[in-house]
């Protein structure tokens, strides 16, 4: 099935089954910020994107790329230099395979006004899962990008 | 070392599968009357998971239907379109004004990035007795409007469910619920493994108004559905811990884990009195 699509800003088409996840077919197109991590939908590794909604690409299907506006980390490198600078500043990132789905979602959460609450950060990162830091130092990045 | 084939990962659920993408609600209905073993697909978060594991017919994409995506306030009721996603729902302030207790289990579902595909319908519909919305809808006396190519009905939810993963729905699609706006007092809560992106272990809605108890709860039977011997035994003005014990007794028959749930609802129905009582 020829899928178009638009990621980062450019057009894309792909000849792929419509079945396929969208997280095989980015990562083979070069697009290797999202990860697959639990191929479930619970770690958000491999978070991008798709018409300004965050959703997990495991669990999209190639289908789903048609006609959409697709975002990954790679196109949004200018957008996320703050956090991505505050996550590297505040120890934030040790293994790395998770950093770029958190910043994506810490991003989202900052430009659509998310409260500086401890709390509420947290509960903002619960489709993300960090094996390494123990949250901690995510949070505390997230928070001191916000001031 | 135990080495998977090498294309196993990279096209796993990749295979030849018949797509069509209904625009409209008539014709979904056209490709369902034509294709009826086709599976009608939305935000993806559940098919796309079975996709992955086996093999289907075909599909119906529905995701364009725009008429679907709608949350309507009435002075009676707020009706709420198949296709709104779970975070649509949350950001909806007429259901955190008026459907609290939606909102509240919304707030629990999934995760933030699920929510942002998964749709209302879509987790009714998947059936599964885990389902984190079917015990609240129910509480809440939704009705769910369904439309064929001949006809619509609106049916109380209740009345979709009859076993495991055994719908009473025949070449249909759901168009919408739509939940009364009722004064009442709730109780939620939801048991898992931890508190964020759970599988419900098990949890208990309850709904109170001022003439009756509405009770229902996740991952208790093969299909979700009312508690009535509950409900009936908290109308009843005095009752003794035994009686509710019978009660659940009655009412719950968990496939797994079965005395384990039983012991932790009755702790759950005693905290929930002691909220709402």
């Amino acid at each position: 099935m020829q899928i178009k699509c638009r990621v980062n800003a450019k057009e894309m088409l792909f000849d792929v089954s419509p079945t396929a996840r969208v997280l095989d077919v980015l990562r083979d197109a070069g697009f290797t910020s999202l990860k697959e991590g639990c191929g479930g939908g619970e770690c958000g590794a491999c978070s991008i994107f798709i018409d300004k909604k965050l959703v997990n690409s495991c669990l999209l299907i190639a289908l789903q790329l048609d006609g959409a506006e697709i975002f990954t980390l790679e196109g949004l490198q200018d957008e996320t230099k703050e956090i991505q600078e505050s996550f590297a500043k505040g120890g934030a990132i040790q293994c790395g395979f998770c950093t770029s789905g958190f910043v994506l979602r810490a991003y989202e959460y900052v430009k659509n006004g998310g409260s500086k609450d401890e709390q509420a950060i947290k509960e903002a990162l619960d489709g993300n899962l960090c094996r390494c830091t123990g949250y901690q130092k995510i949070v505390e990045s997230i928070e001191e990008s916000m001031k | 070392m135990h080495r998977l084939p090498k294309d196993s990962r990279v096209h796993r659920g990749e295979y030849e599968v018949k797509v069509y993408r209904a625009k409209s609600v008539e014709e979904a209905l056209e490709l369902i009357e034509n294709y009826p073993d086709f599976t009608l697909f939305a935000g993806g978060s559940d098919v796309s998971v079975h996709l992955q594991e086996e093999s289907i017919g075909g599909l119906i994409d529905i995701t364009e239907i725009e008429s679907l995506k709608v949350i309507k306030l009435s002075s009676k009721s707020i009706k709420i379109g198949a296709l709104v996603t779970i975070n649509e729902i949350l950001e909806s302030e007429e259901v955190l004004e008026h459907l609290p207790l939606l909102h509240k289990v919304c707030e629990t579902f999934a995760s933030h990035q699920i929510r942002n595909i998964a749709t209302i319908a879509g987790n009714v519909i998947n059936d599964s007795p885990v389902a984190d919305l079917i015990a609240p809808l129910l509480v809440l006396n939704a009705t769910v409007i369904l439309s064929s190519l001949e006809s619509q009905r609106v049916v109380v939810l209740e009345e979709l469910f009859d076993g495991f993963k055994s719908l009473k729905m025949d070449r249909e699609i759901v168009l919408g619920f739509e939940l009364p706006i009722e004064q009442g007092s709730f109780y939620y809560r939801k048991v898992g493994a931890r508190e964020r992106l759970n599988i419900t272990k098990l949890s208990l809605v309850m709904f109170r108004t001022d003439d009756e108890y509405r009770v229902s709860g996740a991952s208790l039977n093969s299909y979700v559905k009312r508690f009535k011997t509950i409900e009936k035994l908290l109308e009843s003005s005095c009752f003794s811990k035994s009686e509710l014990i019978k009660a659940i007794e009655k009412d719950v028959s968990p496939h797994s884990n079965a005395e384990y749930k039983k012991r932790v609802l009755l702790k759950m129905l005693e905290e929930a009195l002691v909220e709402i009582g």
